[in-house]
């Protein structure tokens, strides 16, 4: 079995080389989604700063009621939850500067007036003025897709006008104001483009602003992606892009990010409220469950190559076992190599989000709190137990690398053997030369 | 082992022909230094796979790129027809543009097909 099944693996790795890795390339380099996933991961540094004041919340709740540190946690609850309201809270804010930031970049005009032309244009769209007051509450996650759409919109308006030259200019201006003056056009039509959008929405919906008409027409498809299918489906993409050599998570993640970005919110205001988490698929879910020790868990791998026959595979194991702590996966991906492997074909493809979903349901069922908070860089299982701030996950986390350990064990085996018998061919090729008794 | 033949001509194939060629340059810089090997007719190409058949008759062994091995079934079959002895390229001595080991290897196989031949 051992020798057929890498033959026919053979022809679904040719295939996947000519048909998949072309899309691939072609999504990854498509300019919107390019400049959305660089914006989503600038903006997970303010999701992990407000993370923090999460975890600190966490650790009061640790200490029983009535205790002193307990009262004095829930006595500052106002200051301590105020890292968490201007970050999370405010979100689409972020959002839209950081997406602008990125698109502006690669459509090759002056960041600056882009950002403030994004940032204008989510505002007005999420914004709703109650009795002459800014009402700001729609400008957390619920407001986030607007964000996205209107970042990219405005870009592409700004990048429209300035191409084309349709600006105030003045000839000998120092460059700084001059592309103040070059920005006022594109800016008022942004300006103006938001505003009658924000108008014509109130009135056809009466009175509901675009976030409120958003989650009202929209909310079944933004729960479709927290679903054992949609997980299942992403993480099978991912490794299959992995699997030829392709970042899968970079590719994926323009699209999932958004998504995800909604759920986090969504579950640290439900823990911050104390009430129960609704969503699973948050960023860390991704970074830290799905793809625990690294994408394709890894690390289980990692930990079969350490104790393998093969010396070849035992140094592997010992290259890429501090980054699988820290959750990177391309020493052993590359070195081992996972990358167009045709033995660790179908754990590392079909196997790795069978275990993704089985983790679904273990969040699903209750067995332990979902992510409220998105904190990287941290190693395993820390990052595991900050992310969710209970201690089952480090269970969950042990749990989930030696489910991989068995699923990975056969087929890790069947490649052992063959890199086994593959050294010895070698050796004895070797030898042969040396019969040969050559002067080179 | 002895080298008992006078004659190697030998058939390297990839794709276009054009990777395989910084290859052949390799080794033939390889033959010309060695002292041992000047008796022998060594010659040393490179051309695209669909290219084989109007080629294979005048080498005497072929070499099949290994970024092409997923045709090495159909390429062999030709190299079958004409009694020619076909192999593919070490992977890592192809990586690392290791000339002398591949052209051992060419040596062995030639030296391999005739001694069957014989038995």
């Amino acid at each position: 079995m051992s020798e057929v099944q890498p033959t026919k693996m053979n022809k679904v790795i040719h295939f996947l080389e000519k048909y998949f890795a072309p899309i691939a390339a072609k999504v990854e380099k498509q300019r919107h989604i390019s400049s959305i996933k660089n914006g989503m991961i600038g903006l997970m540094a303010v999701l992990m700063i407000g993370s923090f004041s999460l975890i600190i919340m966490a650790i009061g709740n640790m200490f029983p009621e009535g205790s002193a540190i307990r009262t004095f946690f829930d006595q500052n609850h106002g200051i301590i939850n105020m890292p968490f309201q201007f970050t999370f809270g405010l979100l689409s804010v972020y959002a839209a500067i950081s997406i602008s930031y990125h698109h502006a970049r690669q459509m090759k005009i002056p960041f600056l007036h882009s950002m403030i032309g994004a940032t204008l244009a989510t505002l007005i769209l999420n914004v709703k003025v109650v009795k002459g007051a800014l009402d700001t509450s729609f400008l957390d996650s619920k407001g986030l897709f607007i964000a996205i759409i209107a970042s990219l919109l405005t870009v592409e308006v700004m990048a429209f006008f300035i191409r084309r030259k349709i600006t105030i200019r003045f000839k000998g201006l120092p460059d700084g104001i001059a592309q103040t003056f070059e920005a006022l056009i594109p800016l008022f039509v942004v300006l103006m483009l938001a505003v009658i959008a924000n108008a014509s929405i109130l009135y056809l919906t009466g009175g509901k602003n675009l976030p409120e008409a958003f989650t009202y027409f929209l909310a079944p498809t933004f729960d479709s992606i927290d679903t054992p299918y949609a997980i299942w489906l992403i993480s099978f993409l991912e490794m299959l892009f992995w699997f030829i050599g392709l970042n899968g998570y970079a590719i994926l993640v323009g699209f999932v990010l958004p998504f995800m970005t909604t759920y986090l919110a969504k579950n640290a205001a439900a823990f911050a409220a104390g009430e129960p988490i609704p969503h699973v698929f948050a960023p860390n879910f991704w970074d830290y469950f799905l793809g625990c020790t690294g994408s394709g868990v890894t690390g289980a791998i990692v930990i079969l190559a350490l104790f393998s026959k093969s010396k070849e595979l035992r140094t592997i194991g010992k290259a890429s076992s501090v980054p699988a702590i820290f959750t990177i996966s391309e020493p052993v991906v590359f070195g081992l190599p996972i990358v167009y492997n045709p033995y660790l074909f179908i754990p590392f493809v079909f196997g790795t989000p069978t275990l993704g979903v089985l983790t679904y349901y273990v969040f699903k069922l209750g067995w332990v709190t979902p992510p409220i908070a998105n904190v990287g860089g941290i190693p395993v299982p820390f990052a595991q137990y900050l992310a969710t701030m209970d201690w089952r996950a480090f269970i969950l986390t042990f749990a989930i690398i030696a489910a991989a350990v068995c699923m990975y064990y056969p087929f890790f085996k069947m490649y052992e053997r063959s890199l086994v018998a593959k050294t010895k061919e070698k050796d004895e090729r070797q030898q042969a030369f040396d019969k040969l008794d050559l002067d080179f | 082992m002895k080298i008992t033949f006078d004659r190697l001509h030998i058939l390297l194939v990839c794709n276009l022909g054009a990777s395989t060629g910084v290859m052949v340059t390799k080794m033939k810089e390889i033959v010309q230094q060695s002292e041992k090997l000047k008796s022998i007719d060594i010659e040393i190409k490179a051309h695209p796979a669909g290219e084989l058949e109007e080629h294979i008759q005048n080498f005497d062994v072929i070499l099949v790129g290994p970024q092409i091995k997923h045709q090495f079934a159909h390429l062999s079959t030709i190299a079958k027809q004409y009694n020619k002895p076909i192999e593919v390229i070490d992977t890592q001595d192809y990586g690392t543009i290791n000339g002398g080991n591949i052209l051992k290897s060419a040596i062995l196989l030639k030296l391999n097909a005739d001694g069957g031949g014989l038995s």
